[in-house]
């Protein structure tokens, strides 16, 4: 489906990776950060183009198109799901979660200016509407913890793992099995956090104002959500290969 | 932790300027500080590959929700909307024409028993409730400081359907809360 505006009703997966470089002389471990970065890079200029396109089709939805806010909503339901449930870990309230959010966001288009993102508007919905569901008194997940900041922690494994690649010597698959535990295991504040960078690649200050917490907040959280991952990917390792690469082997 | 950080925010692209050309040079000079970097690329690569899996897993929207938005279209555009075929709110339809007929059952006690003063809706659209579910004896529209003594008036809007709420508190002992529903008439209010 195509709208007056052009904008293709797609739904963008993330995790796209732009194609490999290699700098001569460069560090392997580098070398793939730099990749890595390329993507970042890649995948902002692809959100900033879809923006334009989301304004558009906004513009379009305001003026009565129905089809351009289907579009929208084609457009982004699949991430916004990934989102919420994020929070929720629970398909049945991310898919009702997302519905409202949508169905708010329609109500709501008149007052949309344009001059904050479409998807940092809508996230912010299904991410509140996420929180209240996990607020009711049936849920159990621990309550958020307000303005958390930096905390002083220790990462040794970030010092203790060298360069030597870890997927040499365990199965990919392995470890990104446990690393979706881990991740599921996580908080629902420190979920939301990975997701919504990962999903959509949004910036610190977009998800700051997403989840309507400090720019630091959020810095806090993916670190914490980062590391406890990487701990949990060095168990697996260990229990694999019986050492972390560097350690001093049998 | 402030390595960490750096790492952390040079990996998601948030450095710019002195801070980026800095760390890349330290990058370049310290195979400790590049493990580290490793370290933290495999797993942010990995979270990458994860959630691109849960957003091609992600369901789709059920129909429902399209016709929800439907609902919401006409409210929008300000005309009256559909009845959205959803259980929850066949249910509450259900419970809504139980309520119109006591609502009728009682206005036709109440009405024998009070002065013959019609009643009216309180919008100032001067119509009253049309088409009830059943046989009520019903009155023209009356201005607003004529309506009865003791009864607080209230429109209501159920979203595909309006209505008339009767509250009978003032004389009465035990207040006496009716609630009129209109089958097919556009909304009296929003």
């Amino acid at each position: 489906m195509r709208s007056r505006s052009g904008a293709e009703a797609t739904d963008p997966t993330p995790g796209e990776v732009s194609t490999p470089v290699t700098v001569e002389g460069l560090p392997p471990s580098l070398e793939r950060a730099v990749n890595r970065l390329a993507a970042v890079a890649s995948k902002r200029e692809q959100r900033q183009s879809d923006a334009d396109q989301d304004r558009a089709l906004i513009e379009l939805a305001k003026a009565g198109d129905q089809d351009a806010f289907k579009q929208l909503v084609q457009r982004h339901q699949r991430r916004a799901q990934a989102i919420a449930m994020g929070v929720l870990r629970n398909e049945q309230e991310a898919l009702d979660v997302v519905q409202e959010a949508f169905l708010r966001v329609y109500r709501g288009l008149d007052g949309f200016n344009g001059g904050a993102s479409f998807f940092t508007w809508l996230y912010r919905i299904v991410h509140n509407l996420a929180i209240d569901v996990l607020r009711r008194p049936a849920r159990r997940d621990a309550p958020l913890p307000e303005g958390r900041e930096l905390e002083q922690v220790d990462s040794p494994l970030l010092a203790r793992l060298p360069e030597a690649d870890p997927l040499d010597l365990v199965r990919r698959g392995e470890l990104a099995a446990r690393l979706q535990e881990a991740l599921d295991a996580l908080p629902s504040y420190h979920r939301s956090v990975i997701l919504m960078r990962e999903v959509e690649g949004m910036s610190y200050e977009e998800m700051a104002q997403a989840m309507e917490v400090s720019k630091g907040t959020i810095m806090s959280r993916l670190f914490h959500a980062r590391r406890k991952l990487q701990l949990a990917l060095a168990d697996c390792y260990r229990e694999q290969v019986g050492r972390l690469p560097g350690e001093e082997g049998e | 932790m402030q390595a960490e950080l750096e790492l952390m925010a040079y990996l998601d692209g948030e450095l710019e300027g002195e801070a980026l050309e800095s760390l890349e040079a330290r990058l370049r000079e310290e195979p400790e500080l590049r493990a580290r970097l490793d370290a933290l690329l495999q797993v942010v690569e990995l979270s990458s590959e994860l959630a691109a899996e849960r957003v091609a897993a992600a369901p789709e929207l059920p129909a429902s929700f399209w016709e929800r938005l439907e609902a919401v279209d006409a409210e929008r555009r300000g005309g009256l909307a559909p009845v959205v075929p959803l259980a929850s709110r066949a249910g509450w339809w259900k419970a809504g024409t139980a309520l119109a007929a006591a609502a009728a059952a009682l206005l036709a006690v109440w009405g024998v028993a009070r002065s013959p003063g019609p009643v009216e809706s309180a919008s100032g659209t001067g119509q009253a409730p049309s088409a009830p579910l059943h046989s009520v004896p019903t009155r023209g529209p009356v201005p607003e400081e004529e309506a009865g003594a003791g009864v607080a008036i209230e429109s209501v809007d159920f979203g595909s359907h309006a209505g008339t709420i009767f509250v009978v508190s003032e004389d009465a002992e035990e207040p006496t809360l009716v609630v009129w529903l209109d089958e097919d008439s556009p909304r009296t209010s929003l």
